[in-house]
């Protein structure tokens, strides 16, 4: 029989141990507290959970540079072709990678870091170019894929995690990601220009004091349905009042203000630097997956010096980032992917724009499980082509996950129903893992 | 092709054991006098006067003669449960759980008052009647079918409000659901009343994969995503051609880009056919079939040029003469694998569960919970002529729906009953396993056949093509011979004719020179004429034999016509007659339905002994290993909730919850009072039109309608947070607590205003009435005792805040577990 309806998720598991490993500890008595317990409480109970709290995880930082940045101008240089443009490539910080001038500070990180450069993704749109890099499957009709984020928030959220597991600092780009069928809880919560989630703060009436009494109360009630009939679901329901409450008590994780004035002055004033500082902070507290989208670089007219304004504001406070995070040693727990729709075309078109790209184009990657200062792939003299390692958006997809020790090739179990972690059409590119 | 398998005996052996060790330790004897139950005893019948009771009694009797579908329902369930059967849930549960699975929202204050005071026996009878005749009902079921077609998909195309208008007036007019289904597939061409039906195709942008997808899951219960480029890697018989069979009905409908989406077009030509990606099998053409259903045999066919009724075009949607699509939809009411998929749907919508689970997995390794039962509803889906009003209200009816959802104490169940039971039970399954394998291979036997006389068919369609073109060039040779033949005769004719002109012409001249001996010139032309003579009679011979080559040749090509029509005849005559095939696929058909039957079967019992195993491991447990005994504990009582013992927990779906935070809040009467003012201000046109005693009823429908758009608004960030996707798992997420905590719009709902509960509570000075306005508003229950006591030191503690701490109790009930699931 091939059949695997019973829950074989590691969440599945998870909850329902806890589930009853909580029922085992309170079966003295059903109704005896249970709802009112906080975290602290369920800690207690809980070895499992509490031995988690204390091993740091995996988690992946993207950054999404919308509209298309240019492989040319960045990652993969082409100098002194017909098609490279006026910029130089530079030496970096890792033997024998060049990247483009227009990235000095980046350049100096390189050792951390490596390229793919063998993209064809087949594709010029840019609604279609998110979806797959976003998703890892090629755009269906009438089938929604959830996003890279949610996948992630789903695969090494713990059960006891209350800050959100997905979340998005939005400078531009498409607004809220979706998590489809893996269900709210894994959608992305948007910090629109870098500020702090929805609902994250009490109404202005609400005096902390009248909130405690309130979900005191709110305990109460949900102890005395307890009694009645307690299950998985009221258990999730209840604690999740309990994660609120703790997430409020951590609001400060959402302030970048309160990081120290060198640092706040080190990452500038520019909103993408604020974002990288704010998406530091968040690694910091162990958010499993956090997206910044810098926007924008659909450069069809004058792709120079757009590249000169959108790089040089991306690339110091990205650097910053990458050698902090080297620095405090969340390197090797943290995966760094940096990703667009698409590149963009070799060939200038006469208003010294660059136009749409799908076929041969690059994505950074670097931290853990990723082979530091290494180069995957290779396009011909002139980037027009790719020559060697041709990968798209399902094995980049499969490959973050992979990097940071999620099975990209087993299912989800939703209601029963197996789903693919990612396209089981593609596979993880191994030679870029560590 | 078909891989048929059923499961080994499960563990034997560990069973029996167990079992062995239940009836030793014969815990809980029948003779036990505690109380059965923990909480919320059965309403007792209250005192009445005798001849007004017996009336009341008749009357439910009666009622009880016209359907027995409830009790065939009770009789099924209670027949397979294994322990314990919950007691009838309390009348404020049943007020709360019916009104919610009814209306989609919990009853008003005054609603649940009225339904406790009442004290009629048939009082819940009367309130299910009530309730699902009400337009409230209309608008709960378009919700629910709205949310289950269209999954929640970004609306475009046909907009939203005349969607759900369709939808509305369809379940308000009892259009039979088979009939739904039939215009959800075919769409407009039925006719303008339709249109909005498209809805269902277009929102998958008519894409043939999006849209087979979804009518098989919706229609018959099947996930076959997975089959589309392979057979299912996970369930043994769903096949590449089960997909493939289903997509040929719908793989020539596209969507009209001239018509911005609202139209659907179809070609009238177009085979499936397939590869699999994992074997490189495949088929080169699949004939339209139903899964596990009917096959479509025959198809009228037309000359060509004649295939639509209107041709289609870039900027004309294609009807084509005969619609696949069409062919579908008349078939589908037929297929018992749709009957048996609306059955478990309605049953899903009212129980939170399916019987089958999860409900778009139909297939011989997932057994029905309780396979008769499932086949009860499919026959009485089809002899009801699918009528969802009719069904759900005999299941609402139904003691299982009744029943309490609290938990048994286990000193209150009878473990040596259910040993004895699974005695029995070890029993039956083996008798169950033996009767499976025969079965088994008939159905392997039948299908078989099937596959090859249809395989066989699909070989000779596809080669049929390739030997009509080799007529048709045998007809065109053998033409060209005639011709070659008449050419060559004709050549030969003129050439005797001159042969025979010459030669006498020479003998004349010849003759002539004879008797003028010495004109040299008169003898140079006899001999001149004489060689012309013999150049032409020369030719003679080969023009002759040109037409003997051209006659062999032409009869050369009358065969060849002759043998590439016997080529077509033959191929024509050995395809499997369509009689011959439908009697194989019948065949195939029963068999299959008789073994997976069987199969079923084997797998409840199974199932049922699972049950009594984790009861004596319970028992076993219950001394030593307090933890082990706590977990086998809970899967009792999930098993007894999943069998229909127990009532189980159903979360409010987003749109349950959104409603229903603003009944018991009080801020939904006002807006359906203010939809109201506005149909008093401008009366729609059939609400002016209609005669003065159907306005009220006619209002109250168009009153349903509106709110719909009236509370989108609202809705609509509850979606956003609670997600709702049919099939989704229960989830619990910390920004639907924060969303509830700290939004403006729930703390809005805490403000005085109007006549809502705030204001309400506010101006009342009484701690017990105000602790029942609160409970029975938001709660649909009275207080208890130290409820109300709890209430009381709250306000009386509150001094100024009174009108904060009345916030804050509001709040504290809309938050708690008893609100959030329908229980």
């Amino acid at each position: 029989m091939k059949c695997r309806y019973a829950c074989q998720s590691a969440e599945h598991l998870t909850s329902r141990r806890s589930f009853l490993s909580g029922m085992a500890a309170g079966s003295a008595g059903l109704a005896a507290g249970l709802g009112g317990m906080g975290l602290g409480g369920m800690l207690a109970s809980n070895p499992a959970i509490a031995s988690q709290v204390q091993a740091r995880h995996k988690k992946i930082l993207n950054i999404f540079l919308h509209g298309g940045v240019s492989q040319l101008e960045s990652w993969d240089p082409k100098p002194n072709t017909d098609t490279g443009g006026p910029f130089r490539a530079i030496p970096t910080s890792a033997p024998g990678i060049h990247i483009s001038e227009l990235l000095p500070h980046t350049a100096k990180q390189m050792h951390h870091l490596s390229i793919v450069r063998s993209l064809n993704t087949k594709n010029g749109d840019h609604g279609r170019g998110t979806v797959e890099m976003m998703t890892g499957h090629k755009e269906t009709p009438g089938t929604e894929y959830p996003h890279l984020g949610a996948v992630v928030a789903k695969s090494l959220m713990r059960p006891d995690f209350a800050l959100p597991g997905h979340i998005l600092i939005r400078g531009g780009g498409p607004g809220a990601s979706s998590a489809a069928y893996l269900g709210p809880k894994y959608s992305s919560v948007v910090m629109n220009g870098g500020q702090p989630p929805a609902f994250t703060e009490r109404p202005a009436t609400l005096s902390l004091e009248s909130d405690q009494r309130r979900n005191a109360f709110r305990a109460r009630l949900n102890d005395r349905f307890a009694a009645r009939r307690r299950t998985a679901d009221t258990d999730a329901y209840t604690f999740s009042y309990e994660q609120a409450q703790s997430l409020l008590a951590q609001r400060q994780v959402f302030e970048v203000s309160r990081e120290s004035e060198a640092d706040q002055e080190r990452y500038g004033t520019s909103e993408f630097g604020r974002h990288c500082l704010l998406a530091r902070r968040l690694l910091e507290h162990d958010v499993p997956f956090v997206q910044i989208n810098h926007s924008n670089y659909d450069t069809h007219f004058e792709n120079f010096d757009f590249h000169i304004e959108q790089l040089g504001e991306f690339d110091q406070p990205f650097a910053n980032l990458v050698a902090d995070l080297a620095d405090r040693g969340l390197l090797e727990e943290t995966l760094i992917c940096v990703m667009s729709e698409f590149g963009r075309t070799p060939r200038i078109n006469n208003r010294y724009g660059r136009d749409h790209w799908g076929t041969a184009w690059s994505v950074v990657l670097g931290g853990t499980g990723i082979q530091p200062g290494a180069v995957y792939g290779k396009t011909n003299e002139n980037g027009t082509a790719v020559e060697d390692g041709e990968c798209d958006h399902g094995h980049i997809f499969h490959t973050l996950l992979q990097a940071v020790g999620i099975d990209s090739t087993a299912e989800f179990d939703i209601g029963g129903q197996p789903f693919p972690v990612a396209d089981p059409a593609k596979g993880p590119l191994w030679d870029v893992l560590t | 092709m078909l891989q048929l398998h059923w499961s080994r005996p499960r563990r034997l052996a560990s069973l029996l054991a167990a079992i062995l060790l239940l009836t030793t330790i014969g815990l809980g004897g029948s003779g036990s006098q505690k109380p059965l139950w923990a909480d919320e005893p059965a309403p007792a019948a209250a005192e009445k006067a005798a001849p007004e009771k017996a009336a009341e009694e008749k009357a439910a009797e009666e009622r009880a003669a016209l359907s027995q579908l409830r009790h065939r329902v009770d009789e099924l369930i209670e027949a397979a449960a294994i322990g314990p059967l919950a007691p009838l849930c309390s009348d404020h549960d049943f007020v709360r759980r019916v009104s919610l699975d009814l209306t989609g929202v919990i009853p008003t204050p005054a609603r649940v008052r009225e339904f406790l005071a009442d004290e009629r026996v048939d009082k819940r009878e009367r309130l299910i009647d009530e309730l699902v005749s009400s337009p409230e009902f209309a608008r709960h079921m378009a919700v629910l079918l709205d949310v289950a077609l269209l999954e929640r998909r970004t609306a475009k195309h046909i907009p939203v409000p005349s969607w759900e208008q369709y939808l509305f007036e369809s379940i308000a007019a009892d259009k039979p659901l088979d009939q739904l289904f039939r215009e959800l597939i075919v769409g407009d061409r039925l006719g303008a009343e339709t249109q909005p039906a498209t809805k269902f195709l277009t929102s998958r942008e008519a894409e043939p994969h999006a849209v087979t997808r979804g009518i098989g899951r919706l229609a018959f219960g099947m996930d076959l995503q997975c089959a589309q480029c392979h057979d299912h890697p996970l369930v043994d018989d769903y096949y590449q051609s089960d997909y493939h069979g289903l997509y040929a009905f719908l793989h020539r409908t596209s969507l009209l880009a001239a018509a911005k989406g609202n139209k659907l077009s179809e070609r009238a030509d177009g085979e499936a056919n397939f590869t699999s990606v994992f074997t490189g099998d495949g088929r080169q053409w699949v004939l339209p079939q139903l899964p596990k259903g009917k096959t479509l045999l025959s198809e009228p066919t037309f000359a060509a040029g004649e295939e639509y009724t209107t041709k289609p075009d870039k900027t004309v949607a294609g009807v084509p003469k005969h619609s696949r699509r069409e062919a579908l939809a008349q078939l589908l009411g037929e297929s018992r694998q749709f009957q048996r998929n609306v059955a478990n749907r309605i049953w899903a919508l009212v129980f939170g569960r399916g019987i089958v689970d999860p409900l778009d997995y139909h297939h011989t390794d997932n057994p029905p919970q309780n396979p008769a039962l499932l086949n009860l509803l499919a026959d009485q889906v089809r002899e009801r002529r699918f009528d969802l009003r009719g069904m759900i209200r005999e299941l609402v009816a139904t003691r299982t729906y009744q029943r309490a959802c609290d938990a048994p104490r286990p000193e209150t169940v009878n473990f040596a009953d259910i040993a004895a039971r699974a005695e029995r039970l070890a029993g039956r399954l083996e008798a169950a396993l033996a009767a499976v394998e025969p079965l088994q291979k008939s159905a392997a036997a039948a299908n078989e056949a099937w596959e090859q006389a249809l395989t066989h068919n699909e070989a000779v369609a596809v080669q049929l093509p390739e030997l009509q073109k080799g007529v048709t060039a045998a007809k065109e040779k053998h033409e060209q011979a005639v011709a070659a033949q008449k050419t060559a005769a004709e050549t030969l004719a003129r050439v005797q004719d001159q042969a025979a002109a010459l030669a006498a012409a020479a003998s004349q001249t010849e003759a002539a020179a004879a008797k003028l001996a010495d004109d040299k010139e008169l003898a140079a032309a006899a001999a001149t004429v004489r060689s012309k003579s013999d150049a032409v009679a020369a030719t003679v011979p080969a023009a002759m034999s040109a037409v003997s080559g051209a006659e062999a040749a032409t009869a050369a090509a009358v065969k060849a016509v002759a043998e590439a029509e016997a080529a077509v005849a033959k191929a024509v005559e050995s395809r499997v007659p369509a009689e011959k095939l439908a009697a194989l696929e019948q065949a195939r058909l029963a068999a299959v339905a008789q073994w997976t039957a069987a199969k079923h079967e084997h797998q409840a019992i199974a199932t049922q002994l699972e049950t009594c195993r984790t009861a004596a491991e319970y028992v076993s447990a219950n001394e030593s290993d307090p933890a082990t005994a706590e977990a086998r504990w809970q899967s009792l009582v999930e098993a007894w909730t999943i069998a229909g013992q127990i009532a189980p927990l159903k979360p409010l779906t987003p749109e349950q919850l959104a409603a229903s935070g603003m009944r018991a809040t009080g801020m939904l009467a006002p807006q359906i009072a203010a939809v109201e003012a506005k149909l008093d201000k401008a009366p729609p046109e059939p609400l002016k039109a209609a005669a003065e005693e159907a306005k009220p009823k006619l209002k109250a429908k168009l009153v349903q309608q509106e709110l719909l758009n009236q509370l989108r608004g609202t809705v609509r960030q509850f979606v956003t947070h609670y997600g709702g996707l049919p099939g989704e798992d229960f989830q619990a997420t910390v920004n639907q607590a924060l969303f509830v905590g700290n939004s403006t719009l729930v703390a809005g709902w805490l403000n005085p205003a109007g006549d809502n509960l705030a204001q309400r509570l506010a101006a009342s000075e009484d701690p017990a009435a105000v602790a029942d306005e609160l409970y029975v508003s938001v709660l649909s229950r009275h207080p208890k005792q130290d409820e109300k006591q709890a209430i009381a030191e709250v306000l009386a503690d509150a001094g100024e805040t009174r009108q904060e701490r009345l916030g804050e109790l509001i709040w504290a009930l809309l938050s708690s577990t008893e609100f959030r699931f329908n229980h």
